[in-house]
């Protein structure tokens, strides 16, 4: 036996799928890498930005949450399951959605082919950043809100390594209806029940009104970014960061790490935008680290003025009406809130959701409507969408993409020319 | 003052050399790797043909490539210049038009004053564009010139069920290796882009008049195959590989 054959035999090669793991972790931490090195090297980056970017330039485990903010972690699905309740109880809502690219592939083989792109990268995170955690029990509960295929599949797609227990809030679909909203209201106290168990105390009525008020101070904050948007001061990648943040963080850090931030941008007197053309932006969700569409909207030479995404400006649910502050009452308002007002695509009833861009006041000069492969809910509704915007004259564009990077040539084609479509032809 | 509209396309690089609004001079070149050296030799030739070589001329760019090329003081997206070269090579009469290039297909609607009112493309594969053509030419053995003329020899041309590069490719030689003759595969060829081609265009209302343009223009039998689908008659200018070019020249400030 010559020496080399000696030497494999004792250190054999290391198991390809801990080789494959390693590679993806790579790869992931240079795409994280990669989207904060190129918001540090965007014009209108300023190191007050670095409050909220040192909470999203790496991936975070829940377990690393938890550690961080001291409360253990509840995860998120979508956004109809009221913040202000795991807050109430010492929990910290965490929302379990990924926009990575390469931790896509460590879930791949177990995949369905023709799967939405969030939910592949969300799987391969969770893959990911288990097999870190001491324990694979990565997070304490996880709340799926009962909105698409997609995600009511999410514990079955996830397999049996996923320790965390699922709780399905059943979402009725007719959000209008009184029927509706009573059964929603049933599912929140069902969720209440829940988290107790999990927190290990009772959810009090002044608990519940602390950490909507706290809640609401956000609100306000979000108010102020999206005001500054408005205004064409904030570019969408800028309000991308401030709403991963605000996912990743405690709303308290969240709230501190905002007010430097806020003051630079209000002191600002510049506007971002040069002769930028204004859009409005709907459809399925843009997270980070994924910049690819942003970036191209921005290189088109467009202008997000506002969007509807649920991972942006509909994270913020509005202000909250509370004219019963009994329990009771306050359950009513944040059902009122996460349900009735949610313009989620799953909603059978969602004509609203045009006349909220109409009758916003905005008047963008376009609509880019952004469809993930495979997100069905948001490209059925894109039909609905391209015949509203006809109606009001207003340009329209559906972008198909996932995430990978191959075809933004093709895409950002597409949004110059957008950029240039003669908007008084559409009357 | 002599303004250069420089396409940079995916198969192809195409260049028109205008004054006064004229087209003076006009030449392609395939795409290669250089593709700034390839469009200033291009550029040069142009110059020199014209007995102008060395006179300062403005530079119109636009096309995939078009980051690409150093010293251009003008760039545009290929859709408007789509729009503007062909409505002013229509005479202002062009309302739809179907741009077939090397990796993509584009419907755009003009308004009467010829600015873009909508476009669509398709997704970001290949299948039915110029590149499709080149890799069946390759396979047949044939080029793509001679493809209108030897499909007209064919009332039955065969049935080829893919527009992917990639099946088509099996799906070709299938057919050879049944004995199926040339003619009809080049026949069936076009019938599948054009059906693609007339699926991109459904739902958009196609207002005459519809002109086709970008190389594949030049092919007669897919012409005739487009207008069998689409059910109308198409028209093709002269130079309808030129019109982006044409139109990104036209576009400059100082054209």
């Amino acid at each position: 036996m010559n020496s080399s054959a000696t030497e494999r035999t004792a250190t054999p090669p290391p198991d390809r799928k801990q080789r494959l793991r390693a590679k993806i972790t790579r790869e992931t931490a240079a795409e994280y890498a990669e989207a904060a090195r190129s918001l540090r090297a965007h014009p209108d980056y300023n190191a007050v930005w670095d409050n909220f970017l040192a909470i999203i330039e790496q991936p975070q485990s829940a377990r690393q949450i938890e550690r961080r903010t001291a409360r253990p972690v509840v995860e998120h699905l979508c956004n109809q399951a009221p913040l202000e309740i795991a807050h109430a109880l010492g929990l910290q809502p965490l929302r379990l959605a990924s926009g990575c690219c390469a931790a896509s592939r460590l879930a791949d083989a177990s995949l369905p082919a023709l799967m939405c792109p969030l939910m592949r990268s969300t799987l391969g995170m969770r893959a990911l950043l288990a097999a870190d955690d001491e324990s694979n029990a990565a997070a304490t509960l996880r709340i799926i809100p009962t909105t698409c295929d997609w995600t009511v599949k999410f514990p079955e797609l996830a397999g049996e390594s996923d320790k965390t227990r699922a709780h399905f809030l059943e979402l009725p679909h007719l959000r209008h209806s009184e029927r509706g909203q009573a059964r929603f209201q049933e599912e929140l106290f069902i969720l209440i029940e829940e988290l107790e168990k999990t927190a290990a105390r009772r959810l009090t009525r002044a608990a519940l009104r602390a950490s909507i008020d706290l809640y609401r101070q956000a609100w306000a904050v979000f108010a102020e970014f999206i005001a500054l948007r408005r205004d064409g001061r904030l570019a969408a990648v800028w309000f991308m960061v401030v709403c991963a943040a605000f996912m990743a963080d405690t709303v308290e850090h969240w709230l501190a790490a905002a007010a430097p931030i806020l003051a630079h941008l209000q002191k600002e007197s510049r506007r971002v935008v040069g002769n930028a053309v204004f859009v409005f932006l709907s459809g399925s969700p843009l997270l980070f680290p994924n910049l690819k569409i942003l970036r191209l909207i921005e290189e088109a030479g467009l202008y997000v003025l506002a969007d509807d995404l649920c991972a942006s400006e509909r994270l913020w649910p509005g202000g909250l009406t509370i004219s019963d502050p009994s329990f009771s009452g306050l359950i009513r308002a944040l059902a009122g809130r996460y349900h009735r007002a949610c313009q989620c695509p799953t909603f059978a009833d969602n004509q609203r959701r045009f006349n909220t861009i109409r009758a916003s006041g905005l008047r963008p000069r376009g609509i880019i409507h952004h469809v993930l492969k495979g997100c069905h809910p948001f490209d059925i509704e894109s039909l609905t969408m391209e015949r509203e915007a006809a109606k009001a004259g207003i340009p329209f564009i559906r972008i198909e993409t996932e995430y990978s990077p191959e075809d933004a040539r093709t895409l950002l084609t597409r949004l110059e020319a957008f950029a240039h479509i003669d908007q008084g032809a559409m009357k | 003052m002599i303004v250069a509209g420089i396409d940079l396309g995916s198969t192809a690089i195409k260049l028109a050399l205008v004054e006064d609004g004229v087209l003076l001079w006009h030449k392609a070149a395939p795409t290669a790797p250089g593709q700034e050296k390839i469009a200033n030799a291009l550029l040069a030739e142009g110059l020199s043909a014209l007995g102008r070589a060395g006179e300062g001329v403005k530079k119109a760019v636009t096309g995939y490539g078009k980051n690409l090329m150093g010293g251009a003081e003008f760039a545009i997206d290929e859709l408007s210049a789509n729009c503007l070269g062909l409505f002013r090579q229509s005479g202002g009469q062009a309302r739809s038009l179907i741009n077939i290039g090397g990796q993509d297909v584009k419907v755009i609607q003009l308004t009467a004053q010829g600015a873009m009112s909508d476009f669509r493309m398709n997704d970001k594969c290949a299948a039915g564009c110029g590149r499709f053509f080149e890799v069946a030419a390759r396979i047949l053995d044939t080029p793509v010139e001679d493809f209108g003329a030897l499909a007209a020899t064919v009332a039955e041309p065969a049935r080829i069920n893919s527009t992917c590069a990639v099946f088509a490719e099996s799906e070709i030689v299938s057919l050879m290796a049944e004995g199926v003759v040339k003619e009809k595969i080049i026949g069936g060829l076009h019938e599948s882009v054009a059906r693609r081609i007339a699926g991109l265009c459904a739902g958009r209302r196609l207002r005459d008049d519809v002109y086709l343009d970008g190389g594949s223009a030049r092919n007669s039998g897919l012409l005739r195959a487009l207008e069998d689908e689409l059910c109308r008659d198409l028209h093709v200018l002269p130079l309808p590989q030129f019109t982006v070019a044409l139109g990104a020249a036209l576009a400059h400030p100082e054209a």
